[in-house]
């Protein structure tokens, strides 16, 4: 079992692998600490602004489990807490936190054998949980 | 102020910003209910209630709904005063209350004007009762100021929402000091301080909630002399994610300028139009981040209330429901933009050592002033902080126009260089515009010195225009005795620009006017008055009020303009946030910090201006576009002068059948004055329909209330005997004045719209007050009088009308709409001269204008009625008016011998052409100067020649000109003159080419008094051409 994790709460997280068959994580997974890019300073650097955003992939899924992750956007509104991991390297090993966060629909292409390949959810306007 | 903490500093430039904002909306509760228990007529303040049900007892200027259900308030609403069984005291309103009509009270102060009560005895009560009190007015109540509304969400960890409070109260009377305070934090658990605790910002009083709700809560101040005042307050306890959280927002900007804040928003929820009623109080805050710290980084004059972004109230009209999309859409403005739509009445104050009557302010000053507004004619400074800070200079009279509460403010401040405006949370400011202080006296403690990295893209520093916007400011202060100082800035003008003359603002003396002139002359010379800077993020710290300066710091390099500030010093003078979810953006406008030198002290004038002698302002009896005469005599009369002539003066009324223009045979005048009590003419006018059977004169205009001083408006028919219509007495019962009060009818017009119709000016005041004009009128050519009301027009102290005309709506293709009605008085005793405006032929009246006093502005009102254009003459120029006095746009500056003029008396005028067809209209304007010669601009008051140059026609000496000019309808070129000089020369005289060169009708010199029949001395009371 892996480290992400999806809930309606912070106390009711439970691992997404529980809604997919394969059992696999959304690995490698994406973090970015800002929203976007809203303009530069007077010094020419980049100014970041925004809350951080994450995706989520899976390689490869059966229909069965694309379906759950489809149904769980659906049923909380797009509105979800997750673990995820951060760009935060700590002891030899990136660092997990959770966030309550808009989940996008997820997205995938559909192959033969009722699965879906290139498999991502989008997580954004993620507001850290102390 | 202070300036940004280091540490929110390192937040700011170095952190990455996320900003989350949500939206509450007060729906206050239902506190108190009753129904009205028998009948009550309209406007009843004491209703009798039965079935009172008490949740909470209102406090007072709660609001109260009328209904016929329970809760409704189709049948109206007004405050809750005061309630004891079995009577509700409530205040003004115009409802018929039938019995068992449901009484509703809301736990809510709406912003609301509050009108004071003016008894038949001149006894003013303010709020519609309250009578003046011994010390309302020398211990003044005290402003408390606690914060700004709250908002707050339950945590899910402690279930309590958590709030902090302290108070920054000021006690007002002099010598007062605030002594006690005490607290009402309705739901709430005090943790830390009590509810007799000051709290400070560093020190507050802590509360807890652990339910979800709206409180309605207070805090009073009570001062040294026992005074108290309450400001009440919001606390919004929200559960997270709760459907009354409004967090899928858009907004469509949040703007601020020194006026007020204003925010379109879209909300997307179920909830309907009905959860965002009319005028209901908003309050948008934010959840912010920096980096992975929560923490919300505000303006320092609102600790503890970072998360709120800004405070405001729908405004009415503005809230659509989009059933498809599931979201409203509204706008809110601040509490100044709601101050806009409070309507004030018009009045006065003055200083009084010992005051009698609320009207009467010890120690008057500009802050006592806004003090007075503000806590006694409107509920504002009970819903949100006020900070009085305008310089605090003393002055004797004050006037409220008839305008929003908001303009009452701003035209009194203006004086004193001063602004109102309100922060983004909601705090109202009255202050002085930092740009017009001495430097000495402007803050400079920076909010931020700004670096490189605070700043997003490149600095806009907008556009400059020429290198001087004005070449010189012409000033013309008044100092503690209403006398004028004047003052030029620069000494020598600049070569480009243009002069610009700034009026009545208050100065101490002679050195402080030619400063602030100088002051002005740097601000309107600003090259940068509009330099937008856009910040790295969510820099919601920086606001326009109350004015702190920022250093703003830019290379070269870092703009294509390579402009390079160190540490200049720029105020804010307009905020603007950019959301979408998640990010805040802040962008302001600044302007740079500008001074100008040390004017010079100004050309005063050689004579002094002599005192203010009224003479009727010549009549205008004549439409001069499209005249609706219809006894037009078949011959052509156009381009030619009228043959039939009538002059009215103090010495009597003459009339000729024979007159004629340049070169023509002299007309032989006559007497018309048979009825009359005696020869001496105020005024003369003519019904338009039949100007040879109708016509009209005032006679005596001299304190005419005695009938023996002949104060009457008479009717003449067809050339017969003159015939009473109307004097003083019939009017004052008529209006329902009281008749141990002096009065005279001052003015009469007629209408071009209306047959038969004229309206009258009643001038009446009693001993010791202020002169009030009444308006009067009849439709049949004046054998019944009625009256719209009793209300007044207005007051003018010391006044006297100086202009009554009917015009017609701007823009209106025919006669049909001559609802407009004007009305210019002048103050001979150190009053303002004002223009009142009635768009319903007189039914009500607003105070459009106050000019500068008597001695040192305006002293004439010229009006093109016809087309609805007014021009005035002031110490600063030439004016012109399209748009019913709203705003006045100068056309020329000031002329040496017309502004001798306008310190003259009477008896000028500058005269437009009215026929559009031969050229643009205004682009010939006359005028009549103190030489008594006749100054002409063709071009719209560019430039301007005086005629004649050699040789007066109304003789050359003297100090001050009476003149008549009457501009005929056809080439604008035929005019009528009617003159006394100095030197006791009376004339009638025409030119045909414009006033360049006259010629006499009425002999030689009618210092004869004998020849041609009008006696030399006369006043001049009115020409009156017409078809006979």
């Amino acid at each position: 079992m892996g480290n992400y994790y999806i809930g309606a709460s912070v106390a009711t997280l439970f691992p997404v692998t529980g809604l997919t068959s394969d059992g696999a994580d959304p690995h490698p997974s994406q973090f970015v600490e800002y929203a976007e890019v809203v303009g530069t300073d007077l010094n020419g650097a980049p100014i970041e602004a925004g809350l951080p955003r994450c995706t989520w992939n899976w390689s490869e899924m059966d229909a069965a489990g694309f379906d759950a992750l489809t149904d769980y956007f659906t049923t909380n509104a797009g509105i979800v807490y997750i673990q995820t991991r951060t760009n935060v390297y700590a002891s030899d090993a990136y660092t997990f936190a959770t966030y309550k966060a808009r989940m996008a629909r997820p997205r995938g292409e559909t192959v033969p054998g009722k699965r879906y390949s290139g498999v991502t959810i989008e997580f954004t306007m993620m507001e850290l949980q102390s | 102020m202070s300036a940004i903490s280091a540490d929110n500093l390192t937040r700011l430039r170095t952190t990455i910003h996320a900003t989350k904002l949500g939206l509450v909306v007060y729906a206050p509760a239902t506190i108190w209910s009753a129904q009205v228990n028998g009948t009550q007529t309209t406007g009843a303040r004491a209703i009798a209630v039965d079935g009172v049900v008490n949740t909470r007892t209102p406090g007072k200027h709660f609001k109260a709904l009328f209904g016929s259900t329970a809760g409704a308030r189709d049948l109206g609403e007004a405050r809750f005063i005061s309630y004891s069984a079995p009577t509700l005291n409530v205040s003004a309103h115009n409802t018929v209350l039938a019995d068992n009509t449901y009484i509703t009270v809301k736990e809510e102060i709406a912003p609301q004007s509050i009108h004071v009560a003016i008894d038949d005895n001149d006894v003013v009560s303010e709020d519609g009762n309250e009578a003046y009190g011994s010390n309302y007015n020398t211990q003044y109540i005290p402003l408390a100021r606690c914060g700004t509304h709250a908002v707050a969400y339950l945590d899910s960890v402690t279930g309590l929402a958590t709030v902090n409070f302290y108070q920054r109260s000021t006690a007002i009377a002099n010598g007062a000091s605030i002594s006690s305070h005490l607290w009402t934090w309705r739901g709430g658990t005090v943790v830390t301080g009590s509810t007799t605790t000051a709290g400070t910002s560093g020190s507050p009083n802590v509360v807890t909630w652990n339910t979800a709700g709206d409180y309605y809560c207070s805090y009073t101040a009570t001062d040294s002399n026992g005074k108290t005042h309450t400001r009440y307050f919001v606390v919004f306890v929200r559960a997270r994610d709760a459907a009354n959280v409004y967090t899928a927002l858009e907004v469509g900007g949040i703007e601020g300028n020194d006026n007020s804040y204003r925010a379109t928003l879209n909300v997307k929820t179920d909830a309907g139009a009905s959860a965002f009623p009319a005028r209901a109080l908003c309050v948008l805050f934010a959840e912010d981040w920096f980096g992975a710290e929560k923490i919300s980084i505000g303006n320092s004059n609102d600790v503890h209330r970072e998360n709120i972004v800004m405070v405001g109230y729908i405004r009415r009209g503005t809230t659509k429901f989009d059933w498809a999309k599931s979201s409203v859409e509204f706008e809110i403005e601040s509490v100044s933009g709601a101050m806009d739509n409070m309507w004030g009445l018009a009045g006065g104050l003055e200083t009084a050592d010992a005051p009698t009557g609320w009207h009467q302010l010890a120690g008057l000053t500009y802050n006592l002033f806004a003090h007075h507004v503000l806590t006694r004619h409107s509920t504002i400074s009970q819903i949100t902080d006020c900070y009085l800070n305008l310089p605090t200079y003393t002055t004797e009279y004050l006037d409220l126009q008839d305008a929003s509460i908001a303009e009452q403010l701003r035209n009194v401040i203006a004086a004193v260089r001063g602004r109102m405006g309100c922060s983004a949370r909601g705090a109202l400011y009255l202050e002085a515009n930092p740009q017009l202080l001495p430097l000495d006296e402007r803050a400079s403690t920076y909010t931020i010195q700004t670096t490189s990295s605070d700043l997003r893209d490149e600095v806009d520093f907008g556009d400059e225009g020429q290198e001087q916007q004005i070449s010189q400011i012409d000033f013309a202060g008044e100092n503690a005795d209403a006398d004028p100082v004047f003052a030029l800035a620069p000494g020598v003008p600049w070569v480009g620009g243009r002069s610009e003359k700034i009026d009545g603002v208050r100065v101490t003396d002679q050195s402080e006017a030619n400063e602030i002139a100088g002051l002005f002359e740097g601000y309107r010379n600003n090259a940068f008055a509009d330099v937008v800077i856009s910040w790295r993020g969510n820099y919601r710290a920086l606001d326009v009020y109350p004015a702190e300066p920022i250093a703003v710091n830019v290379l070269a390099a870092q703009n294509k303009r390579g402009i390079a500030w160190t540490n200049q010093r720029c105020w804010v003078k307009r905020v603007a946030y950019d959301y979408k979810p998640g990010i805040l953006l802040v962008q302001t406008t600044v302007e740079k910090d500008s001074f100008g030198s040390t004017g010079i002290t100004g050309d005063y004038p050689v004579e002094p201006p002599a005192d203010p002698i009224y003479n009727p302002p010549p009549i205008d009896p004549i439409t001069p576009f499209e005249p609706p005469i219809t006894e037009y005599p078949g011959g052509d009369e156009t381009g030619l002068f009228r043959s039939h002539v009538y002059v009215a003066t103090d010495r009597g009324l003459f009339y000729t059948a024979n007159f004629t223009g340049v070169g023509g045979a002299m007309p032989t005048w006559t007497r018309v004055e048979t009825g009359l009590p005696t020869n001496v003419i105020a005024l003369m006018t003519a019904d338009p329909y039949a100007p040879s059977d109708n016509q009209y004169v005032v006679t005596s205009e001299h304190y005419a209330y005695s009938p023996e001083r002949y104060n009457r408006i008479y009717r003449r028919q067809s050339g017969g005997s003159w015939t009473k219509i109307c004097d003083c007495a019939d009017l004052i019962t008529l209006l329902g004045l009281s008749a141990s009060g002096d009065a005279r009818i001052e003015a009469i017009c007629t209408d071009v719209s209306t047959p038969g119709y004229l309206a009258a000016v009643l001038n009446h005041w009693v001993a010791g007050g202020g002169q009030t004009f009444y308006f009067a009128y009849s439709t049949d050519y004046g054998a019944t009088w009625a009256k719209h009301s009793a209300t007044p027009i207005g007051s003018n102290y010391n006044g006297r009308v100086g202009g009554f005309a009917h015009g017609l709506f701007r823009g209106a293709s025919s006669y049909a709409t001559g609802n407009v009605v004007y009305l210019f008085s002048f103050s001979g005793g150190g009053g303002t001269n004002k223009l009142w405006v009635s768009t319903n032929r007189g039914a009500t009246w607003t105070e459009r204008t106050t000019f500068a006093t008597a001695n040192s502005g305006t002293c004439i009102l010229q009006l093109d009625a016809s087309q609805d254009v007014l021009y005035c003459y002031s110490a600063s120029g030439i004016k012109r008016s399209d748009n019913l006095g709203v705003t006045w746009t100068p056309i020329a500056a000031a002329v040496s011998d017309l502004s001798n003029q306008g310190q003259s008396a009477s008896g000028y005028q500058i005269m437009p052409l009215y026929d559009p067809s031969v050229l643009p209209r205004a682009q010939t304007i006359r005028a009549v100067g103190y030489s008594h010669n006749v100054w002409m601009t063709t071009n719209g008051g560019a430039m301007w020649t005086e005629y004649p140059t050699s040789g007066v026609p109304w003789g050359s000496g003297g100090n001050w000109a009476e003149l008549g000019i009457l501009t005929l309808g056809d080439a604008g070129n035929k005019m009528y003159g009617l003159g006394r000089g100095g030197t006791n020369i009376d004339k009638v005289q025409v030119s045909e080419d414009g006033g360049i060169t006259w010629e006499a009708k009425a002999g030689a010199d009618i210092t004869d008094s004998t020849t041609n029949g009008i006696p030399g001395s006369a006043w001049v009371a009115g020409i009156l051409p017409i078809y006979a």
